[in-house]
Parts: C-alpha cells; structure tokens; sequence
C-alpha cells in the first residue's frame, strides 16, 4: 500500500492539474493578500477584516474544488483505464486503493494551500504582528482540514459515478451544494422558515464546507460575533474550543465517513 | 437461448477433449456473469493444467474478457475459481492480470511503474525481466508514450514476479514484431517454471497459436471448443484456390468431397473446407487432373478468405 500510495503522489503531485491548481490559488491568494495589506496593517489577523475573510473564502473554495474533482476523476481513472484491476488482481483491496487515493489528492490540495498561504505570509510578514502567526497557521490548519474532507467526498463520488464525465459532473455539483449551494438554501429557509439557532447549527454540521468556514470565523472572531445569534448560542453551549473541536469533528467525521462509504461501494464494483 | 445452444454446441470440458485433466491448476466451475438483464458468461466449466499456455479466442463480446476479470478476482461472478486447489483470491505474487485496453497513469514514468509492480509482486524474485530494448527510457512519462511503448511498459510491470496464474488480455495489440517475440519468450519462460498462462485475442493469431498448449475458443459466453492448439488449428476454415482452364465449368468442382462450399470469383473458384481435409481435398484435385500451378492455398489470416482478391496465398506442394 505504501508503494501505490508514493506512487499516487507522485503522478498527482507532478500532473498538470496539481500544477495548475498551484499556481492559481497562489496568484490569487498573493493578490488578495497584496491588495488587502491595508486591511491586515489596520485589523491584522486577529479579527474579520475584508483581506482576512476573502483569504479564508478563498482557501475554502479553491482547494476544495480541486480536492473534489481529481478526487472523483482519480477514482473513476482507475476503474475505466484497468489499472485499478492491475492492481486489484496483484492482492489490493478496495480499502488501499480509496486511502490511497485520499490520501494523494488531499497532498495535491495541501500543495496549493501552503503555496498559496506561503505566498501570503511573505507578502503581508511586515504588516500584521507576529502575535498573529497562530491565528494564520490555524487558518491554513482549518483550510488543510476542509480539503481532506471535499478530497474523501470527491473520492467518494469517483466510486458512486460510472465514467468519468459522470464523475466530472458530479463532483461539480457537489462541491457547487457543498461550498454555496448549502448556505444559500440555509439562509434563504433560515430565514423565510425563522428556523432557530439549534436548526441553523444542526445544518452547519450536515456541510463540512460550512462547518470548516464557521471554524475559520471562530478562529479569527473567537467571540463570534460575526456569526450573529447562532455563533452567541454556538460558543455559549459549548465554549469556544469545544465549539471548534465540534465543527472540526464535523470536517473529519465527513472525511471519515466518506472514505467508509467509497471503499464499501468500490469493493461491490466491477473492475 | 444462448448462440452455442441454438447453433447446437454445449459447453465442453476437458473430458470432451482429450486435455490430461492431471496437475490441474485452474478449476472453473459454474461461471456466470450478468450485466443487467445481458447475460455475459453462461455457467463456464473449465480446467486447465498447470505450466500451460492457453490462448483463449473468440469474437468480440464472447465473453473473454469477462472471463478474464472473473478469474483475475476483479469482476463480481457466480460459480467458482480455483486455483491450485483453494479458492482463487487476489494476493500478491499469485496472480498477474494485463487488461485489455489498459491505460497506465500517464504523470507516471516508466521507473516508476516498475517499481510498483515490482513491489506489488511480493518477495520472490523476477523469473524473467524485459529484454534489452523493451521499454522505453526510464525517465519518460507514460503520457508521451505511443500505444505501443505504453503497453510495452504494462506488460513489463504485469510480469514482474513470480505469478502462478498470468492472465493476459489480448497484450499483443499494439506490439510489433520484436515486441510480439520478445513476448512469447517471456511467457515461455513462465510456463516453463510451472506458471498457467492465459492469453486472449480476438481473432486465431496464428502466432499465439503455435505457442500455445491449449485453445478455448468461446461463443457468445459459452466455451465451444477446448483443446490443444493443433487440434483447435486443424479444425480452422482453410480457402483452396483452383484457377479454371478458360471455357471450364465450375460446377465440376462442386462434389469435391470434404469441400463445405464453393465460390466462383472470376476464373478463380474457392474451395472452402478445415484445415486438417485439406491434403485429401488437394489430392483429390491431383486425381483429376489438376496441376498444382493452377492451385492457391490461403489460411483464415488471409484476406482471400473474404473471397474477393484471388490468389496471393502460398502453392500448394
């Protein structure tokens, strides 16, 4: 397992998609951080400010995209290209093959989080306090989380589809409903439904995109108050680590569930 | 009800054919495959022998393919594979699968694929290894790889090992000459330690035949004929090409005994009859009189066979 596992990697790591993915969060990071160093020099880390959110949505969107789609390609890759049933034939089972799939597309992610965040760092290093470094690894740490998630859930969809332009579609939709598509629908009922505080947290929890943005906001605004009544109630009943060890128990839960649930439906699969 | 059934064949085992049943290494029994309501593999019952080399033929959708999967542990089946006795399941160093189509991770380099296939082999060393030539450089991608170089370099990790079971689907295509004899060496290499080597193709490859112990030649998911290779290759259509004398008559050609049908195709007329008929339908021609000038013979690799272009085949002797 660990020879596929380097093998993965390394294929993935140096394929055009990990380095496409690379460069563009890392200009787009760098120009937020760039174009947002006023922000930083007046709030710095330490609170929501313009240049802070957009890094964060920034870091929840990009990766996350690129985690669900090579995910979901890299599972039906092997199924339609029979090297999965080289390798299957050879003793591996349908548990080596989705964990090491995981495992290299959440790499090629992490590659474009600690590039882009890498670049951010030198650019804003002399206009935010050093006291504001954890707040920055946290963000990066958050942002490492999200995508391990949305790779598990894009491997999970590259089980379910049968070809890859279903997986491709897929994956688009789902990272599409996971990363906008859930809060606007929870919004929208949120409010026209006047859902309380404990329906609008029990949704945060069913979407470990959300789940990873309200852990970001956590960490930047540990009073949540950018997050209105629901971060007051969300901090009130559990604290504020123990609300940021539930959302994050969230992240992993979903990553650990959705590999379960694609080595369950790989192993009941042809080829 | 399926082809072989309506064209009045059954399913045949070895006990059918002669094939010493001893030192069995792959026991099939009951094979069935459904995808959907399309029933694939109609209840296979097959033995092959160990250190054998099987070509399995057949037309497009026969079912090799789907055999080949089942018996390689990656296609979901009913019935039952052994092999060597227990039932068959993937492990390493036990089995070698080379599946047709394969498309190896193009960001990958050569080295890199044989590494993994090399760890994926399991402990015990490498019967054989590619020859000199064989793959391609080790520090290029698959992805710049032509078709051929690619399936070179699948073939090469496929084999790596010591498998008891190699089973290869259609690993010609692609390959040319020295790739195809570099091939058949490395395979005779395995069967010759004590491997059961399976190779499938679509057609008789008439090259793969005159390496191989056995056929199975499969219809429409049922296996019509299991056998040796020259029992499977005398049974195989032969064209016997007579050049008429101008003025003659074709029709007197007609009661050849042994001739299944007869084409006219210019001044040329075919004479279609097995392989294993064909010296006691040419002597019959000598008997009347016709000169082996006037003779073409063409194999079922000929185009002559689709009966358009006449003789380019070799004299009769």
């Amino acid at each position: 397992m660990t020879a596929l596992a380097v093998f993965r990697a390394r294929s993935l790591l140096r394929g055009t998609s990990t380095i496409a993915a690379v460069l563009v969060f890392s200009v787009a990071t760098g120009l937020v951080a760039f174009l947002g160093l006023g922000s930083f020099r007046q709030v710095g880390l330490g609170s929501v400010g313009p240049a802070a959110a957009a890094l964060v949505n920034l870091a929840l969107l990009l990766p996350t995209a690129q985690a669900v789609l090579v995910g979901a390609m890299t599972m039906t890759a092997d199924r339609e290209s029979g090297f999965g049933a080289m390798l299957r034939a050879r003793g591996l089972g349908a548990p080596a093959l989705v964990l090491t799939a995981w495992l290299a597309v959440s790499l090629s992610a992490w590659l474009s989080i600690a590039a882009g965040f890498g670049l951010a760092a030198l650019i804003v290093a002399g206009n935010v306090p050093l006291d504001d470094l954890p707040v920055f690894l946290a963000l990066a740490g958050v942002s490492f989380a999200a995508s391990g998630a949305a790779a598990a859930v894009g491997v999970l969809v590259g089980a379910l589809a049968p070809t890859r332009l279903h997986a491709a579609v897929g994956g688009i939709a789902v990272w599409f409903a996971l990363a906008i598509g859930f809060d606007l629908v929870v919004v929208g009922l949120g409010a026209f439904l006047r859902l309380g505080e404990a329906a609008v947290l029990g949704a945060i929890v069913a979407d470990p995109l959300t789940a990873a943005r309200v852990s970001a906001l956590l960490v930047l605004d540990p009073g949540a108050g950018v997050l209105g009544p629901t971060g007051a109630y969300l901090v009130e009943r559990l604290g504020r680590d123990g609300a940021a060890a539930a959302l994050m128990a969230v992240v992993v839960g979903w990553t650990a569930l959705s590999l379960v649930v694609a080595t369950l439906v790989a192993r009941r699969r042809d080829g | 009800m399926s082809l072989s059934a309506a064209a009045g064949l059954r399913t045949l085992t070895n006990a059918d054919t002669g094939v010493a049943p001893e030192a069995p290494s792959i026991i099939v029994r009951g094979l069935t495959k459904t995808y959907g309501r399309h029933r694939v593999l109609n209840g296979l019952n097959l033995t092959i022998p160990a250190a054998t080399l099987t070509a399995v033929v057949g037309s497009n959708g026969s079912g090799k393919s789907t055999l080949f999967g089942c018996l390689a542990g990656v296609v979901r089946h009913g019935g039952s594979v052994s092999l060597r006795g227990s039932a068959l399941r993937p492990a390493a160093g036990t089995v070698a699968y080379l599946p047709q189509r394969i498309r190896l991770p193009g960001g990958a380099t050569v080295d890199e694929v044989m590494t993994l296939f090399r760890a994926l082999a399991g402990a015990a060393p490498d019967r054989t290894g590619p020859p000199d030539g064989f793959l391609p450089a080790g520090h290029q991608r698959i992805g710049v790889l032509s078709g051929g170089q690619a399936q070179r370099v699948a073939i090469a990790g496929a084999l790596l090992g010591s498998p008891e079971l190699l089973i290869l689907d259609e690993p010609f295509a692609n390959l040319d000459d020295v790739a195809r004899d570099s091939l058949r060496e490395m395979l005779a290499v395995h069967r010759a330690a004590g491997a059961t080597v399976l190779v499938a193709s679509p057609a008789a490859a008439f090259d793969l035949l005159a390496s191989a112990d056995l056929v199975v030649r499969m219809e429409a998911g049922d296996v019509v004929f299991l056998g040796t290779a020259s029992a499977f290759m005398a049974g195989l259509p032969t064209t016997i090409w007579v050049a008429l004398d101008p003025g003659a008559d074709a029709a007197a050609l007609s009661d050849v005994e042994l001739v299944e049908r007869v084409r006219v195709a210019g001044r040329w007329v075919s004479l279609e009859c097995r392989e294993r008929d064909a010296a006691t339908v040419l002597r019959t021609l000598a008997e009347r009189g016709i000169a082996p000038d006037r003779l073409r013979i063409a194999g079922p690799g000929d185009a002559t066979l689709a009966g358009s272009p006449p003789p380019a085949g070799r004299e009769a002797e």
